[in-house]
């Protein structure tokens, strides 16, 4: 009797154990939004579901130093595996937006949005501010984002695809990325272009990153300044997600070069914050990659037209002038 | 001793059978959603109790109509005989009842039908009412059963300092001021020189007629607006607290400062008529709004289309009672609602439409 008793009670502990492991399930933490937090969305024409990611506070953002690289963890391979069948194609975005947030000094319905660049050579627009007005349709939309993927994730299960930081979504959804920054990429025409940057079809194979820069738009008055410029994504085609601090660099032209008997002096412009070094190579060196040249001076860009300088050991040399970050 | 023993068990066990049939007799049927036929709906629900109402404890015993929290017991002699029906009503917005009715949470009703008793009993949601349909919120699953049987206008008002000028909202205007939560009177005047601010007012994301509003301006954004709070104006992002329309309707009649909302009929009842808005240049209904009878011409042949279909919604579990329960509450309350100042019947509807806020058509 007394076996059969602990028997019993044992079942029932196991069962109890069960319940509890059921409503664990059940309850695991499901996506979260704070606003002004960064969001990123991907989507694939055709796709069955968008991914929307959770970057954190801007504030982060705009706090790093500048030329420092972060890896977006949040994004992980899992998740847009699960949502996009391939990285080639795919449309993204990031943005935040500021309502009434007592940690931000900036006004209300400022909007961090980003400017896709064609390629990496290629500069994209530069935003405008705007009135308050204006930007409040596109801050009202971006938060939407984030808040709208609260929303349906309250109503899912919580798992691989429905976490903390990122969740599926499929694009028919009232609650998905692609309902709420439309199909022109402009958040529903609450905003005056398309921040969206589209993967190329050979993205996977052709080794670039698609770039895009994350401006800062405050409400101020007409005639309205430009945005400032926060740094830039980089969705790489391994799948990651990169944030640099600072302006993206250039593609260099040199401006002049001249001769102080064996020193070789460099002109070009620059822009502000960004590195710039010179490589050089000698006749036989020419047909190697530029990437293994010899790396002589560098400096960093300041908006100004800067030189490089080179002692030159051999008659003749070869020079490239190379941003880098 | 032993006999004695066995003897009170089986006194005992046969007491406890008792009280289980006596409880397993009762139905107790749990009712949530939309407010806007609260006043057909209760007309309704005495009527099939009939002469065997026992008891009912109101939120609001002087105007019953008007209670958004109600729990009655009696005999429902048509449909269940002489078994005690319980019926406990929480008018908590079609969002709260969509979500119970899933399976994702319960929602508050008193749990005694004893007049002035105020303790609460979380339960989950049996039948549900609500003016838009299950996929405008996240919970759509599982398919719930949905009934349509009538039609709601969602009524713009306005405060009494809201200049006189202001007569109508477009579109467009909603879309602004729900993004923004507030707006120049000038952007309703065109006149330059009115810098007032009015004010938006929400409703949480549970109220039907918020969901009705947006779809129809074509708004997909977060809706912001404001709330009035020890004197002044305070800025908000969807309001997650402001889950009864008489909150609303205080904000829109005292005299806080110019501001605007969206109300469902009965409570656009409470306002002065004056203080109605139309909608992209049609009012829902012709002459001046009543709390006795209205001529909703321009809903029913679809001039004003700011409107949502009326639901009634079951669980696809729903046992055999509240299916019976559901059957009779729709077909009372269509009964009702010929006469009734706030809905319209569905029979008497010349226009559809297939999504909450979707294109309006000729039936």
């Amino acid at each position: 009797m007394k076996t059969k008793l602990t028997t019993l009670l044992l079942t029932r502990t196991l069962a109890v154990g069960g319940l509890l492991a059921a409503e664990i399930s059940l309850h695991a933490q499901s996506f979260t939004y704070t606003n002004a937090d960064l969001v990123a969305g991907f989507r694939i024409i055709g796709g069955s579901s968008d991914l929307v990611v959770d970057l954190g506070q801007v504030a982060k953002f705009e706090s790093f130093t500048p030329r420092s690289v972060t890896t977006i963890t949040n994004l992980t391979a899992v998740q847009l595996a699960n949502a996009l069948p391939t990285v080639d194609g795919v449309s993204w975005s990031v943005g935040a937006a500021l309502w009434v947030n007592p940690n931000y000094a900036y006004p209300m319905k400022t909007i961090w949005v980003t400017s896709p660049r064609p390629d990496i050579y290629t500069p994209g627009p530069v935003w405008q501010n705007a009135s308050s007005g204006t930007l409040g349709g596109a801050a009202s939309q971006i938060d939407a984002i984030g808040f709208d993927a609260t929303v349906y994730g309250n109503g899912q299960p919580g798992g691989p695809n429905n976490t903390p930081s990122g969740i599926l979504i499929p694009p028919a959804s009232q609650y998905a990325y692609s309902h709420l920054i439309s199909g022109r990429g402009n958040y529903d025409g609450t905003f005056a272009g398309d921040v969206e940057n589209l993967t190329p079809l050979d993205f996977d194979t052709a080794g670039l990153p698609s770039r895009s820069v994350l401006y800062r738009l405050e409400p101020d008055a007409y005639p309205h300044a430009a945005g400032t410029l926060i740094g830039y994504f980089d969705f790489n085609p391994d799948g990651t997600l990169t944030f640099t601090a600072g302006p993206p660099p250039e593609q260099v032209t040199i401006s002049n070069i001249s001769y102080l008997g064996s020193v070789t002096v460099v002109t070009f412009p620059t822009v502000n914050l960004v590195g710039y070094r010179l490589r050089y190579t000698d006749s036989a060196g020419l047909t190697t990659p530029i990437s293994s040249w010899p790396i002589g001076s560098s400096l960093i860009g300041d908006g100004t037209t800067r030189s490089l300088q080179d002692t030159r050991s051999t008659p003749n040399r070869y020079y490239v002038v190379e941003a880098y970050y | 001793m032993i006999t004695q023993k066995i003897t009170r068990l089986s006194w005992r066990t046969a007491v406890g059978l008792l009280l289980t049939v006596n409880v397993q007799a009762q139905i107790n049927i749990h009712i949530a959603g939309a407010v806007s036929l609260q006043d057909v709906t209760y007309n309704t629900l005495v009527g099939l109790y009939g002469g065997n109402l026992t008891s009912q404890n109101l939120s609001a015993p002087a105007k019953p109509t008007t209670a958004n929290l109600f729990t009655m017991t009696g005999q429902m002699t048509n449909l269940f005989g002489s078994q005690t029906v319980n019926v406990y009503v929480d008018w908590s917005g079609s969002g709260p009842a969509i979500q119970s009715l899933t399976g994702n949470g319960t929602v508050n009703f008193y749990a005694s039908a004893t007049q002035g008793v105020t303790n609460l009993v979380a339960a989950s949601v049996d039948v549900g009412g609500s003016v838009v349909y299950q996929d405008d919120y996240s919970y759509t699953t599982p398919v719930l059963n949905d009934s349509t049987y009538g039609v709601t206008p969602t009524i713009f008002a306005k405060s009494p300092q809201v200049p006189a000028a202001i007569s109508n909202i477009t579109s467009q205007q909603i879309r602004y001021i729900e993004a923004n939560g507030s707006a120049p009177a000038s952007f309703f005047t065109g006149n330059a020189a009115d810098t007032t601010t009015i004010y938006w007012i929400l409703r949480d994301i549970g109220a039907a007629h918020r969901i009705i509003s947006s779809d129809e301006a074509g708004f997909t954004g977060n809706a912001n607006g404001y709330f009035y709070s020890n004197g002044v104006w305070v800025a908000e992002s969807q309001p997650s607290g402001r889950t009864s329309w008489p909150l609303i309707v205080n904000m829109i009649t005292n005299y806080y400062g110019p501001c605007l909302t969206f109300l469902p009929p009965n409570q656009a009842a409470t306002i002065n008529p004056t203080n109605i808005l139309s909608f992209n240049g049609s009012f829902p209904f012709r002459g001046i709004y009543s709390t006795v009878t209205n001529d909703y011409s321009p809903t029913i042949n679809g001039q004003y289309t700011c409107w949502g279909f009326e639901h009634i919604m079951t669980a696809p579990t729903a046992n055999a009672n509240i299916i019976a329960f559901a059957a009779a509450l729709e077909s009372g309350v269509q009964s009702n609602m010929v006469t009734s100042p706030y809905s319209i019947p569905l029979p008497r509807v010349n226009v559809t439409r297939s999504s909450t806020g979707g294109l309006v058509t000729p039936k």
